[in-house]
């Protein structure tokens, strides 16, 4: 299976004040692509940053990102944006909804910002398949958290990306919330064949996937 | 009381938010700055007259004044020498222009022997050199005071060319007056001090003096007003002086209403930042909430916080508003000159009421501004904390009852206008309420229209336009009061630009009908008929003897006592011509005139509002050189040269009660197949050396609107000021939205939204706030200026305009909102654009 994500000898600094933390150090890692692969780590160890320099909305300090064959780093800003837009979906602790718009509108509208039209039938049916086929047009606080994080799973999947990007999915539900809403997301990505990468502190969700990787220092192990 | 912990944390909060902090700072600042400037001028140019009244009226109780050409000198030898009614001193009083210095000066002729009991501090000066008798004996010899020469660079010796009336004339300065209380000092300011036989000779009043000063005991008062002639009357030294200070109490009102106007559109801005500050900090107090924080503590920290940065805006304001000051105080003293009486002011000095009041206002609409968002932050649950959107369903819960209680406001102010009150305070408070309640409906107006736009913007602007219309309406709390400044501050702008352009329409009008002669001939008059000046008796032969001239008109213009007070008596011709030149308000102009020549008078419009005269069988008694007579008003009509009123009646009638044959101009019609422009060259040459000013018709039509242009300089100027403060207001608005929505448009830009976008989306966004405030504004403002044209206007000064409405001006109005909102709306997105995506995600 060829890799989807690659990571090569990735350095990441972040200032803080005059002093330089370095997040991540020379790390390298490669995702296959259909895998679901867990990132594992203390708070603060780099795991969100490393979701973020996939999905090209942050920049590393040194080394290099591809996805596929594509180098992030040669792309312009608007590049990576038009490439984040077509291969990747994303999921958010904080669910992340855009409070003006109903379901259905938050659904499609990744496909809305691509200028897409047509996708309506595929956003009603993953909002069938996230269990809220009887909500499309309720607004996001209206929604439980937990049915909030289905919405942004729809979202995540409406245009069909080949890389699902979740940072602690679950991190802001109760256990039994949390639980459906993985076992949602492990479903829906792996019946599509999607790559997964999540972030999370738990083992138990982190034993889900195929493969788990820890941070440590700011490298893989 | 507040915990030292709340406390100290709320202070680093606002240290920790410095662009918050500077905003709220700013709205407060620029408020108080505009209410302090206008405040400053104001008084500035109260205490410069009350300074030239001291300097006149010394320590004299009483005065005996005569008619419109004061009294004979005989009536002065009579009552101090027949009567030995003393002290008392004789003064002749008027205005001169100094040529050199290009400022009216005011001249006052004392008799040096008899000034002692009364102006003190002028006989406390001492002569330095030359001698004393030069005083009396030299025509030319003027006392200045020390202070004034200095300012000019004047000494003994210096010559001071002047224009009196028509007549140029040179005078020397035989010494400084000077006085160690500089109080004293500042009385003598623009004052030129002459024996009173050389104040006769430059003002052109030979054999006559202005009054008699007095120091009288009540018993005195009855016996020397039994030995006065006809024409003299007692009055107290006092009443003079107030009769011309009540002149601008209207002008003054208008001012100060238009700068509270800048410190309501200020107060919004504070709203806006206090609010912002606790939606922000909704997590933080529902910790302080969870550790025993009572809502009451979290009320009065947000008081205090918004209370100490109110107080450092205000103090900043104060030190804006005095350097604004320096630039009001101009204004308001050219528009005094030109409308109302001669005043000097030298400068605006910052006084401690006015910095006391700057400071108490400022707070207050602070504090009132604040009183929302603390009461918001007092009802922070700690579970509710968690959820975002408590506010804002809780706004928007709110919008409808807001939009009533506007409406309640509106009407109620409307019933206030209603009233059959004169009172200006009523109607302008009012009118206050009119408009507040109006931007209490933004809001709702603001929702409305977004649930009306967001189809098409949702067909036209896709995700774009469904995402800022539901973001306008859903943040309702913050673009509902953005739409509400903005609205407030454009609808001032349409309500006075339309006002102006209708006053100005209806002036020029009248000035078409009334100057219809085509060379006028007039002495330079500094303060009006005040200053009492008048044409040498030769002039109208002079005119009439220019070929080309077919006929010539006379014209005085004098002021009167009267038990209504001092009266604006015009004085003309019984020529066709005249009668045609009067536009009636409700009487036949025939019939009206043909009384005029029986004996009767015609009132302008001021005048009989202002003495609520009645529209049938008023009289109006005047004090003539005969003694008091009455006079039956013959009809209303409409003239637009002063507020205070004009009396008109024929010379004929005029030369019947009064002794007075000067003129004050001379108007000459050009006869058929002459050119005007040649007859006024000619006329020109005909007066020759004197100062006299001949101007053509459209000449002295410019310069009236001029005038009119100058009069309304501080209110544009206050208008500009308003539109910034909302502005800012709009732009903090939009900065704290934005700045709230950080993590929202983080997710949107992780989701593929480029940077086109972001700023299409931005823009849209503010754009249609400005829509919204454009649209609400288009009707406020012409109410506004209803109200101003048909209520402030009539109650302040008696006028009735004809409405003129300009359509560029609400294309303009519009296009304002508009433009401001979408450059408010730039900064915000430069801001997110720095901003790493993962950055904004980040965000709390």
């Amino acid at each position: 299976m060829p890799a989807l994500v690659r990571l090569d000898r990735v350095t990441k600094d972040f200032s803080e004040g005059r002093e330089l933390r370095h997040v991540l150090k020379d790390a390298s890692v490669s995702v296959d692509e259909g895998e679901f692969v867990a990132i594992r780590g203390r708070s603060g160890s780099g795991k969100s940053t490393v979701l973020n320099l996939v999905a090209g909305i942050d920049r590393p300090t040194s080394g290099e990102i591809f996805i596929g064959e594509t180098a992030l780093g040669r792309l312009s800003p608007r590049e990576r944006t038009l490439l984040r837009r077509d291969q990747v979906g994303f999921v958010f602790q904080f669910f992340n909804l855009i409070p003006t718009l109903s379901v259905l509108e938050n659904v499609l509208l990744p496909a809305e910002l691509a200028g897409l039209r047509g996708l309506r039938s595929r956003a009603l049916e993953l909002i069938e398949r996230v269990g809220l086929a009887d909500r499309p047009g309720a607004f996001p606080d209206r929604l439980s958290g937990g049915e909030q994080q289905r919405v942004a799973i729809a979202r995540a999947l409406v245009r069909d990306p080949r890389l699902v990007l979740a940072d602690e999915p679950t991190g802001n539900l109760d256990d039994a919330t949390g639980a459906s809403v993985l076992e949602l997301l492990d479903s829906v990505t792996r019946r599509a064949g999607k790559t997964l990468l999540l972030v999370t502190h738990s083992r138990e969700v982190a034993a889900l996937a195929d493969r788990e990787l820890t941070i440590e220092n700011g490298s893989f192990v | 009381m507040i915990p030292n912990g709340l406390l100290r944390a709320g202070l680093r909060d606002l240290v920790r938010r410095p662009l918050h902090t500077g905003l709220m700072l700013l709205g407060v600042a620029l408020g108080v700055a505009v209410v302090v400037a206008i405040d400053l001028a104001n008084s500035a140019a109260r205490r410069g007259f009350a300074r030239s009244s001291e300097a006149v009226l010394g320590r004299a109780t009483h005065q005996v004044r005569g008619g419109s050409a004061g009294l004979p000198e005989e009536v002065y030898r009579r009552l101090r020498v027949d009567h030995g009614v003393r002290p008392s001193a004789p003064v002749v009083e008027g205005v001169v222009i100094a040529r050199d210095l290009r400022q009216p000066l005011r001249v006052l002729g004392i008799d040096p022997l008899a000034e002692a009991p009364f102006r003190g501090h002028l006989g406390a000066g001492k002569l330095a050199d030359p001698a004393f008798a030069a005083f009396v004996t030299d025509p030319s010899a003027v006392l200045v005071g020390a202070a004034f020469a200095e300012r000019h660079g004047l000494a003994p010796g210096s010559s001071l060319r002047v224009q009196a009336g028509d007549r140029r004339e040179t005078l020397r300065v035989l010494g400084l007056v000077e006085s160690a209380n500089p109080e004293v000092g500042r009385t003598l300011d623009a004052l030129l001090l002459l024996d009173v036989g050389s104040a006769q000779r430059l003002l052109g009043m030979p054999g006559r003096i202005s009054h008699v000063d007095l120091v009288l005991t009540d018993a005195d008062v009855r016996s020397v007003a039994r030995w006065l002639p006809p024409g003299a009357r007692l009055v107290r030294a006092s009443e003079q002086a107030e009769a011309v200070a009540e002149l601008t109490a209207a002008f003054e009102l208008n001012l100060v209403a238009l700068s509270l106007l800048a410190l309501v559109v200020g107060m919004f801005l504070v709203y806006n930042t206090v609010l912002f500050g606790v939606v922000q900090r909704r997590a933080v107090f529902g910790t302080l909430r969870t550790l025993g924080t009572t809502p009451g503590q979290l009320f009065r920290l947000i008081l205090a916080e918004t209370l100490l940065t109110a107080a450092l805006g205000a103090l900043v304001g104060v030190g804006l508003g005095y350097v604004l000051g320096q630039s009001a105080v101009r204004l308001v003293t050219r528009t005094i000159n030109d409308l109302y009486y001669v005043v000097s002011v030298s400068g605006a000095p910052l006084t401690l009421a006015t910095a006391v009041k700057g400071v108490a206002t400022g707070l207050g609409a602070a504090l009132l501004a604040a009183l929302g968002p603390a009461l918001e932050a007092a009802r922070v649950e700690p579970v509710t904390a968690l959820r975002p959107s408590t506010f804002e369903t809780r706004a928007r819960r709110l919008v409808p009852w807001l939009a009533l209680a506007g409406l309640a406001v509106s009407l109620l102010g409307g019933a206030g206008l209603a009233l059959a009150t004169r009172s200006l305070l009523v109607s302008f408070a009012a009118l206050f309420g009119v408009v507040l309640g109006i931007a209490l409906v933004a809001p709702a107006f603001t929702v409305g229209l977004m649930s009306i736009l967001r189809p098409a913007a949702s067909r036209l602007l896709g995700p774009i336009g469904r995402l800022a219309t539901g973001t306008v309406a859903r943040a309702v709390s913050r673009t509902g009061v953005a739409a509400a400044a903005l609205m407030v501050a454009v609808s001032v702008t349409i309500g006075v630009s339309v006002m102006i352009a209708s006053f100005r329409s209806t002036v020029a009008n009248w000035l078409e009908l009334t100057l219809q002669a085509d060379v006028y001939v007039s002495a330079p008059s500094p303060g009006g008929p005040r200053s009492g000046v008048s044409l040498s008796e030769d002039v109208r032969g002079l005119v009439a003897a220019v070929p080309g001239v077919a006929e010539v008109e006379t014209v005085r213009l004098v002021l009167v006592p009267s038990p209504l007070g001092e009266v604006r008596l015009t004085v003309t011709g019984t020529h066709e011509r005249s009668a045609s030149r009067y536009r009636f308000r409700d009487a036949d102009p025939r019939e009206a005139w043909a009384r005029v020549r029986d004996g009767a008078v015609i009132v302008s419009e001021p005048f009989a509002f202002r003495h609520g005269l009645p529209p049938h069988g008023a009289a109006v008694a005047l004090q003539t050189d005969r003694g008091v007579a009455q006079f039956p008003v013959a009809g209303v009509y409409y003239d637009y040269s002063t507020e205070q009123g004009t009396v008109l009646m024929v010379r004929e009638v005029y030369e019947r009660y009064w002794d007075d044959r000067a003129l004050s101009s001379v108007a000459a019609y050009v006869a058929p197949g002459h050119d005007p422009g040649a007859v006024t060259d000619a006329v020109r040459r005909a007066v020759g050396e004197r100062a006299l000013q001949v101007v053509e018709n459209r000449a002295l039509r410019r310069a009236a609107l001029r005038v009119f242009d100058r009069t309304f300089a501080v209110t544009q100027a206050l208008r500009v000021l308003a539109v910034v403060v909302a502005f800012i207001g709009v732009w903090s608005a939009l900065l704290a939205l934005q700045v709230e929505r950080t993590r929202e448009l983080g997710t949107l830009l992780a989701l593929g939204l480029l940077p086109r976008q972001l700023w299409g989306l931005t823009l849209v966004e503010t754009g249609l706030i400005g829509l919204a405030a454009g649209l609400l504004s288009l009707p406020t403002g012409l109410a506004l200026a209803l109200i101003l044209i048909e209520v402030i206007n009539v109650r302040s000064f008696g006028w009735t305009m004809q409405l003129e409405l300009p359509p560029l001006v609400l294309v303009q109005a519009l296009a304002l909102s508009v433009v401001a909102a979408l450059l408010a709306g730039v900064y915000p997105v430069l801001r997110l654009q720095r901003m790493s995506v993962a950055a904004a995600l980040r965000q709390e």
